[in-house]
Parts: structure tokens; C-alpha cells; sequence
């Protein structure tokens, strides 16, 4: 492995026009040193054979092959910039001998964005690979391998909209931004004179969202006992009305109850639907290959794959502010549905489960919440009231 | 972060990183298309939406963790160094 490492380092260094100098330098010339030193070529073996298993020599041949790679003009070596490479001598725990190796971290991103009037749109590609490797098999860690690929399909519209006059709006913004940046009661009369005057140079606008992206998942119970892989599709849709009393803010129907306690308290002067709350939605199409999942093997005979459609929405929104906290409403669903779920998972009543959960929340950390039904693996339905404190430790 | 309104505890990593994203890419939009800044050399989109989802997207960090990453990444306006 470790000649087949050398071997590949140096053939791909001779395909640059800087590389001969790497070897040549580094091995060649230290073996002619040596001859003139009158050492013998049976200790010269020797001693080069010691070098092989120094990491320090891979590390200065890696690290002259970077440097050079990266200061030529050629771009088709300028992945190398994302990859780190670092020799090592691997020691096993029990009395095995030590042995030369190498951790590597590769990380490559890649981003098409798209840019409109009104619209940006992206293709994002990640490729991240992390590990050790020894060059004797044997020899190789238990943290061996990780390795994850993400890619996303992203559309956004909306959200602010260009002014004509750009150079006199960011002028003005700026005076404003340099003002409020000296008030220090942003309740004060001059600060939301300032503010009112921002947000009437900054002109929002609806803003949408819409994804679509491979998924790949590992769901189990707490105790790993029940385990099964999901790959799947996952689309994401948003919507945000960021400007107050915009008709799409009326379609946040849940926010109505909050908007009236918003207006009873006095922390809002009108009956305002927030439109930046709207819930956003997640649908998966999953396969699910369950691996270990004792539960479906006794209720039909097997562990088979099958597809499943999953939902999810959550909303969160803003009640009042008493003396110096903020009081929020949270709330979360999911819906889990087997397709074409066997009669024997359908009596079971394992065909689909839901799960709701919601909670009044203050910022110091206080909360009352109540959850009901079940998520996949989960034991039975449960209605769970709960009250509590979470502290911060900063 | 989770003391912000769009940071909602109670849903999943996937629909937290959901409205990160659709926060990180408003605030893109107000600073370049609405106040006239540009990226940092060296910044571009995919930076800039990296560097805010990891903060967004994490309830530990503060609004100060927010603005002072932002503020690598941005040129803003009559910004001078």
C-alpha cells in the first residue's frame, strides 16, 4: 500500500513540470550524499528503508507537491486547496507494531446560483470525505471512513424589491443605520421616526421558497434496537409576507388567536397578522429499508423495504412581551403514511402515525407544553403535559 | 438563536435549517439588493448563506455571533476599513 501511495504521488507529480525536483532533491540526491560519505549500499538500503517509514518524509513530499501544484497557473490542480493530507504513524492498542498511515479531510463545495430581477435560484453540490487509513490493513482505526454527499435544488422570489434610484435609497439607509446606531431607546419617539423611515426606503415584498433534495437517513428507536435507512426525496416549501397587512399575511390563519392577544395586551396598537410566521411545510417521499425492526418481522414475516410519504410543518409566533420577556407560541406536526401498507400493518394500526406537539415558551427559558400521538417505533400513543425551566449556563 | 422568532425548538434539524435558509437568504437580499452592499473579497453567495446558516442554525450563538460574521462577509455601503 505504502509503495502504491509512493508510486501514485510521484506518477502523479511527473505529470507536472515541477515535480522531478521533489524526488530528485529529496531522495536521489540524499542517496548520492550519502556515497560520498563512503556509506555502503547495504546501509544505504537500510537507511532509506527507515526514511520509508518516517511520515515526515510523505508530509515534505506532500507538502512540496502542494506548494508547487498550487503556484502554477493551471487550474485543474486547484481542487488541492480543499484536501488535507497528513502522515502519520498509526499505534494499535494491543502489541501490534506501529504503523505508517495517513488522515485525509476533503471537502468540496460546489454552488450555481442564478440570479434574476426578482428571482435567485441554486444548484448545490457537497462532497465531504474524512478518515485514516494505515497503510497495513490490519493496522486501521476504528474512526476508518465517513463520507457524505448533499445536493439542493433551491428556488427563492421576492423578498425586497430594487429601488430605481438605488444610489440615493442606500445613501439615505446608510444616514439612518449611522443615527439609530447612536440612539440607545429604540422605543424613543427619534428612533421609530428613524425606523418608520427605514423600512419605508427598504421596500419589502412577498418572499417564496421552494427545494427539492435527495435524502439518505438512519431512524431508530432510543435504544438502536429498532433501526431502519430512509433515502428519499425531500421537498421544502416557505412563503413569508415581510410586510404588515399584506393580503398573503391574511392566509396565516393561525396566527389569528395570537394577532387578538397581541392587540389585548398592547404590544401590537392594530389586529396585525404576521405574515413572517406562515408555516413552512417539508414533504418526504422516503423508501424505507428496515434493517432491524423486530415489530414488522413478527407482524409479516419479513423486513422488505416499502415507501412512505412523511409530512412536517411547524409555526412559531410572537404573543407579548411582559416587563423584560418575550412570550412565544411553538407549535410542530408530522404525519408519517405507509403506501400500500400490508393488511397485517394496517390492523396493527401501524399504517401511519402523527405526532403534535406545541408549547408556550419565555426567553428566560420557562416553558408549559403538551405533546400527543406517536412518531415511527414509538411504543404507543401518549398525551404528555409538561412544565418547566430550561437555564442557559453561559 | 432559538430566542429569535423563526427558531422553532419543537420542529426537526430539517425544518430549523428550512427557515435559516429563508432567513439567510432575506437578509442577503436587504443587504445587497436593498442597502447596496457587496460581498467581501473572496465572499461569494455560497459563503455568505454558509456563514449565516452556521449561526442561524445554531441556538447557542447570539445576534452579536450573527452581526460579527456578517460582517465579514459584507461591504456595506459607505463602509470604510
Amino acid at each position: 500500500m505504502k509503495k502504491i501511495f509512493l508510486l501514485l504521488l510521484l506518477g502523479f507529480i511527473t505529470l507536472t513540470c515541477f515535480s522531478q525536483q521533489i524526488a530528485d532533491k529529496q531522495i536521489n540526491s540524499f542517496v548520492e550524499f550519502l556515497k560520498t560519505q563512503k556509506v555502503n549500499d547495504a546501509e544505504i538500503t537500510k537507511i532509506v528503508n527507515g526514511l520509508t517509514e518516517n511520515p515526515n518524509l510523505f508530509n515534505g513530499l506532500w507538502k512540496n507537491f502542494i506548494n508547487q501544484a498550487t503556484k502554477s497557473d493551471s487550474l485543474k490542480w486547484k481542487f488541492l486547496n480543499d484536501l488535507n493530507v497528513q502522515f502519520k504513524t498509526f499505534q494499535a492498542t494491543n502489541n501490534q507494531p506501529s504503523a505508517l498511515g495517513m488522515t485525509y479531510d476533503f471537502n468540496f463545495n460546489y454552488a450555481k446560483y442564478i440570479e434574476k430581477n426578482n428571482s435567485r435560484g441554486s444548484h448545490t453540490f457537497s462532497l465531504s470525505t474524512k478518515g485514516n487509513i494505515a497503510f497495513n490493513k490490519k493496522l486501521n482505526p476504528s474512526d476508518f471512513l465517513e463520507t457524505k454527499v448533499n445536493y439542493n435544488w433551491a428556488q427563492f422570489s421576492g423578498g425586497v424589491i430594487k429601488s430605481k434610484d438605488d444610489t440615493a435609497i442606500f445613501s439615505r439607509l446608510n444616514v439612518i443605520r449611522h443615527k439609530l446606531a447612536k440612539i440607545k431607546d429604540m422605543q424613543s419617539n427619534e428612533a421609530i421616526a428613524l425606523w418608520s423611515e427605514f423600512s419605508n426606503n427598504l421596500v419589502l415584498s412577498n418572499q417564496f421558497y421552494y427545494s427539492i433534495a435527495p435524502k439518505f437517513s438512519l431512524e431508530s428507536n432510543q435504544d438502536f434496537s429498532k433501526t431502519q435507512f430512509v433515502e428519499g426525496l425531500t421537498i421544502d416549501l416557505g412563503a413569508k409576507a415581510w410586510k404588515t397587512n399584506n393580503p398573503l399575511s391574511y392566509w396565516n390563519i393561525f396566527d389569528y388567536p395570537f394577532a387578538l392577544m397581541r392587540l389585548i395586551t398592547g404590544t401590537d396598537k392594530e389586529f396585525t397578522i404576521y405574515g413572517s410566521t406562515i408555516p413552512t411545510v417539508q414533504l418526504n417521499f422516503d423508501y424505507v429499508l428496515p434493517s432491524a425492526d423486530s415489530t414488522r418481522k413478527s407482524l409479516i414475516g419479513n423486513t422488505n423495504p416499502f415507501p412512505r410519504i412523511k409530512f412536517e410543518t411547524s409555526f412559531r409566533t410572537f404573543i407579548t412581551r411582559v416587563n423584560t420577556e418575550n412570550i412565544f407560541f411553538n407549535a410542530d406536526y408530522r404525519f408519517y403514511y405507509e403506501v400500500n401498507a400490508p393488511e397485517a400493518i394496517r390492523k396493527a394500526n401501524l399504517r401511519s402515525d402523527s405526532y403534535f406537539v406545541m408549547a408556550l415558551q419565555s426567553t428566560s427559558g420557562f416553558y408549559v407544553s403538551y405533546s400527543i400521538g406517536k412518531l415511527p417505533f414509538d411504543a404507543r400513543n401518549d398525551k404528555v403535559y409538561s412544565i418547566g425551566f430550561n437555564y442557559k449556563f453561559n | 438563536m432559538n430566542d429569535l422568532t423563526f427558531y422553532n425548538a419543537l420542529g426537526s434539524s430539517g425544518l430549523i435549517q428550512q427557515q435559516a435558509t429563508i432567513i439567510a437568504d432575506q437578509i442577503d437580499s436587504i443587504f445587497r439588493d436593498g442597502s447596496g452592499a457587496k460581498y467581501e473579497n473572496g465572499v461569494d453567495r455560497t459563503k455568505a448563506k454558509t456563514g449565516m446558516l452556521s449561526i442561524l442554525t445554531d441556538k447557542s450563538k447570539l445576534v452579536k455571533d450573527l452581526a460579527s460574521n456578517i460582517d465579514g462577509l459584507y461591504i456595506f455601503w459607505g463602509e470604510t476599513k
